[in-house]
């Protein structure tokens, strides 16, 4: 079996990923009450400006932490997804894990913007944004070891180390660069409105 | 038809629609008109046809942008087992897999925007649900 040790030293992985509740580090400032819920400075141009339509698979309950829970039926609902979202030191740290989730997203959609300013085909950008999307993937697994089943995998699947490559992100979607830049930039409205990232148009 | 495995070194098949066998192929002539890859047992195919985005598991076929086809997608995150189903009016499948981390140590996905990177019935999950194909 192919191991890869050395490229652990490789900035990426020296990143530490903070979607493991089990090992991360309880800040207390996120735990405060629901009415003046946490803003962090590095990321105030996204919080509490997101608005988006109802996802299908919550509902408005106040025993939410942000006023909303999932439907039986979510993926999200607590029986299945490892967060009970009425626990506000498991959604305080559900929502550092989304906060770094879009902190990566908002580069990439001025990585988006610069490009087209640049006058860099569709095509061009949408190739860059699957290289970005690999690199941020990559930054989750935080141990050598992880790492190291992380490339094995991407090679068995991708025969390529980083992760799924441009051409086959085109196959999943219709061959459209479009496409791809659409799914790189895409972020989930169900997640984000249970951590208090997003907010239902018209909710509470 | 010839249909694409992008969670498969985008390797090609040709798919028979009547009975859902696959083929391998390695060289064609023809561009590939969808997407397969094999889970558990079962033949999964999803691509387009006379206007309808149709995911055919085996010989069963569903029309995606049908409104009474429903479809769930979650992860057994204690066995490290993934969970799909999909089913209308007249019919129901579901299958458990081992999840696309479940080999990676120390890992817990939880961005579930990787899901449908990663896991080819995550993928198909999200497509349902952003009509975007």
């Amino acid at each position: 079996m192919l191991t890869f040790g050395k490229q652990n030293k490789k900035p990426h992985a020296e990143q530490k990923a903070t979607n493991d509740y089990g090992q991360a580090k309880f800040e207390p400032a996120y735990v405060q009450k629901l009415q003046d819920p946490p803003k962090p400075p590095s990321n105030k141009n996204i919080l509490a400006k997101k608005y988006v339509n109802m996802p299908d698979d919550l509902i408005a309950d106040s025993k939410g932490v942000y006023g909303y829970l999932p439907k039986e039926e979510s993926q999200f609902h607590s029986s299945k997804w490892p967060v009970d979202w009425t626990d506000k030191i498991q959604v305080g740290k559900a929502r550092e894990t989304r906060l770094k989730y879009h902190s990566e997203l908002e580069k990439k959609k001025e990585l988006v913007n610069t490009l087209r300013t640049q006058g860099i085909s569709e095509d061009g950008i949408a190739r860059k944004l699957v290289e970005a999307r690999n690199t941020d993937r990559l930054s989750h697994y935080k141990t050598p070891e992880s790492l190291d089943a992380v490339y094995n995998r991407n090679l068995e699947k991708y025969d390529n180390i980083y992760g799924p490559t441009y051409e086959s992100q085109l196959a999943k979607y219709d061959n459209s660069p479009k496409k791809v830049i659409d799914a790189s930039l895409r972020s989930n409205d169900s997640v984000d409105i249970l951590t208090g990232i997003a907010k239902p148009k018209g909710g509470i | 038809m010839i249909l694409t495995k992008p969670f498969d070194k985008n390797k090609l098949v040709e798919f028979n629609i009547a009975t859902g066998d696959i083929f391998e192929v390695f060289t064609t002539d023809s561009t590939h008109q969808g997407v397969f890859e094999k889970i558990n047992n079962d033949n999964i195919a999803l691509y387009k046809k006379d206007g309808e985005l149709i995911l055919q598991i085996n010989q069963s076929k569903w029309n995606l942008l049908d409104r009474n086809i429903s479809l769930q997608y979650f992860h057994n995150f204690h066995e490290k087992k993934s969970f799909f189903s999909i089913n209308d009016k007249k019919s129901k499948y579901s299958i458990s897999y081992k999840s696309w981390w479940s080999d990676i140590p120390d890992f817990t996905p939880l961005d579930p925007e990787l899901d449908e990177e990663e896991d080819f019935l995550g993928y198909i999950y999200s497509i349902w649900k952003y009509k975007d194909i």
